[in-house]
């Protein structure tokens, strides 16, 4: 589903990514865990299109197609799903306005007719349900005056909505207490399929409890250091990082 | 016309046109005109060095070629009625305009052509006309001069008026021309009342016109007052709005300008009764070269009384707004509570807005704030929708949509608040 081949990337003429290598498969789910300023939000980002950032060099490969040759639009559009550390709020948009303009787009661009407005109001109520997001969230403005919690409750929603190929969630669990931990990675879990596949990056593993990755990388420096099964977070929890890094400071 | 000149050749139109202007109109109005004229001609019309006047020209609004325009004209009111059930009037180049002049309802509102009502209710208008119109403004003044009819709409105590009242005031002249408009209208004690103005233009002539309106909100009425400004790129508008509110009223307004080549929307409110409420809200979508100036004044002459004021506005393109917004707290105001906010989304790097908030507080025992900003489109915010596969466009469109939202939303009726959502989002699309 994705392949990254040394991907360097940067901002302001700094580098943070300097050779990212990475394999993802439909089905998996892969965590990427590593010390503050590693570049692990930088390659969210860069996948997902932020023009903040350049990219100097290597390639990204997505079902087949060259991802950064696409817009940021048709990269969600073809699947990509980011979830943001810090959602946005955007005052005076319903969730629902939004929502459907944003999964209509996604049909017209797999060549789907458009959902009507009946069409559109069940499939909200059912996906509601799944992340247990409370229904009166998605008749507010988009994250408008929305707690951290709800927030995060709300990207999973869409993710639930928009039906992704490939989700990247950007350090979901920051700021989360641990019901809402529960609720969003039950969320991802319920949502998993054979033909999708989830990039999680995160800080703690905790998370990793309810979320069980296949693959676990650790990102330095802009670098992928090490990579293995899903035991290293809880190694990573008792030792920390040092013994990892150590060889490539 | 030499605009160093244009009160001596306004002075001359109404002197050549003053049978005219005073044929069918009534003793009440008429007995105003010629002292009102000679304001205008002693005191002149406002200059930009005047400080609310420092963005908007008024005297270049005026040509040396502008016809007088006295009657209604052929304009077809009926376009783009609003979809709402209301009780419908019809206003043409100012000129109060169906065959039957004033109606009395069952519950006792009147309401027609304010002409007719200067003689048929004397008392009434008798009682309010000018008073808040005459008060040294010498745009008004122009207007006392030479306006030949208008609105008017008298609620009596404890009458709620259950359907809207929706004003259609239309302007279409065979060539440029100075039109004159006035309403007055007065809501007894414990009346209800919502009256929605709605301005067009009929045509795309040059048109300048000039409205007064009075409006007088007895002790514990309560009114809403919708406005929406459509006119064509060639009109050009200067509306003053007088409200006095006796104790315990509330009145709500939200008033938008959706096009329009020069606007001027004066916005004056005074809070004579303790415990009077006003809530006052305005939006400006500006684009091309319109120019669109709010300029409010909230008074609070009484106690007690609450004030809040938001306005709202984008400029793209070489457009222009302008907000000058003012609060007054006298001396006697005690535990007056004032706010106001302005907020401005400016679009392009042509596009210019100016804001500029004044209090003037005289009372010690006061809650006031004023805040403006602007800015401009959110970055992250468009990032984030075009991550959930919205267009570039799409995402901009649907930010502007969203700030607007804000002062629409505000209006109760949810027909109207769907039919201003349509006008504000095809006027989005095409900033």
């Amino acid at each position: 589903m994705l392949e990254i081949k040394d991907l360097h990337a940067g901002i302001e003429g700094r580098e943070i990514l300097r050779g990212i290598n990475l394999t993802v498969k439909a089905g998996e789910v892969h965590a990427i865990m590593g010390p503050n300023g590693s570049g692990k939000s930088t390659l969210a980002s860069v996948l997902a299109g932020n023009e903040k950032f350049t990219v100097t060099g290597g390639s990204v490969t997505y079902k087949g197609e060259n991802l950064l040759d696409l817009s940021i639009e048709d990269r969600a559009r073809a699947g990509l799903f980011l979830g943001f550390q810090y959602p946005v709020e955007i005052p005076g948009v319903s969730m629902a306005n939004f929502l459907k303009l944003a999964v209509n787009e996604k049909r017209k661009y797999q060549g789907k007719d458009p959902l009507t407005a009946a069409e559109f109001l069940k499939m909200m109520k059912e996906r509601a349900k799944v992340v247990e997001i409370d229904s009166k969230l998605t008749n507010r403005a988009v994250n408008e005056g929305f707690s951290g919690g709800e927030k995060k409750k709300n990207e999973i929603f869409q993710m639930a909505m928009l039906e992704p190929s490939l989700s990247i969630l950007d350090e979901t669990d920051s700021g989360l207490d641990i019901d809402a931990l529960r609720i969003v990675a039950t969320g991802v879990t319920k949502l998993k399929r054979e033909d999708n596949a989830t990039v999680v990056i995160t800080h703690y593993q905790r998370l990793l409890d309810y979320i069980v990755p296949d693959v676990v990388h650790v990102l330095y420096n802009g670098r992928i250091i090490y990579s293995a099964g899903k035991e290293l977070a809880l190694e990573l929890e008792q030792r920390g990082y040092d013994w990892l890094i150590k060889d490539h400071q | 016309m030499d605009n160093r000149n244009i009160e001596y050749q306004l002075n001359n139109l109404f002197k050549n046109r003053l049978s005219e202007i005073q044929n069918g109109s009534s003793e009440l109005m008429n007995a105003r005109r010629q002292e009102a004229m000679t304001r205008v001609v002693e005191q002149g019309l406002p200059t930009k060095s005047v400080e609310r006047y420092r963005q908007t020209d008024i005297r270049s609004m005026y040509n040396s070629d502008s016809e007088l325009v006295l009657s209604a004209g052929e304009t077809d009111c009926q376009t783009g009625q609003l979809p709402i059930e209301s009780i419908r009037v019809e206003l043409c180049n100012g000129i109060y305009v169906a065959d039957e002049k004033l109606t009395v309802t069952e519950q006792g509102v009147v309401l027609g052509s304010l002409a007719a009502a200067t003689r048929d209710y004397q008392q009434i208008v008798e009682k309010y006309l000018n008073s808040l119109a005459d008060n040294g403004d010498v745009v008004s003044d122009l207007n006392t001069a030479f306006v030949k009819d208008g609105f008017f709409l008298y609620v009596p105590s404890g009458v709620e008026v259950e359907l809207p009242v929706s004003v259609v005031e239309s302007y279409c002249t065979q060539g440029p021309s100075s039109t004159f408009g006035r309403m007055l209208m007065a809501f007894e004690a414990n009346s209800k009342c919502t009256i929605v103005l709605d301005l067009r233009s009929g045509c795309s002539q040059q048109v300048t016109n000039n409205s007064v309106r009075e409006i007088f909100v007895e002790s514990g009425a309560n009114v809403n007052i919708v406005e929406v400004q459509r006119f064509s790129a060639e009109m050009k508008n200067v509306t003053t709005t007088f409200v006095s509110q006796a104790e315990d009223s509330s009145v709500k307004s939200v008033s938008l300008t959706i096009d329009g080549g020069v606007v001027r929307n004066n916005w004056n409110v005074k809070l004579n009764g303790r415990g009077a409420d006003n809530q006052t809200f305005g939006l400006a979508l500006s684009n091309q070269t319109q120019h669109i100036d709010y300029c409010t004044n909230i008074e609070h002459i009484s106690s007690d009384a609450t004030s809040r004021q938001k306005f709202k506005s984008t400029a793209s393109d070489c457009g222009r707004v302008v907000f000058n917004g003012r609060i007054y707290v006298a001396q006697d105001a005690q535990r007056t509570q004032a706010f106001q906010e302005n907020r401005n989304l400016l679009m392009s790097d042509s596009a210019k807005i100016y804001a500029k908030p004044q209090l003037e507080i005289y009372a010690d025992d006061v809650k006031c704030s004023h805040g403006a900003t602007v800015g401009q489109l959110n970055a992250e915010e468009i990032y984030y929708m075009r991550q959930r596969g919205l267009s570039e466009a799409d995402a901009k469109r649907l930010q502007v949509y969203g700030f607007v939202n804000e002062i629409i939303s505000r209006v109760d009726n949810p027909k109207l608040t769907e039919l201003l959502n349509e006008l504000a989002t095809a006027k989005i699309e095409r900033m």
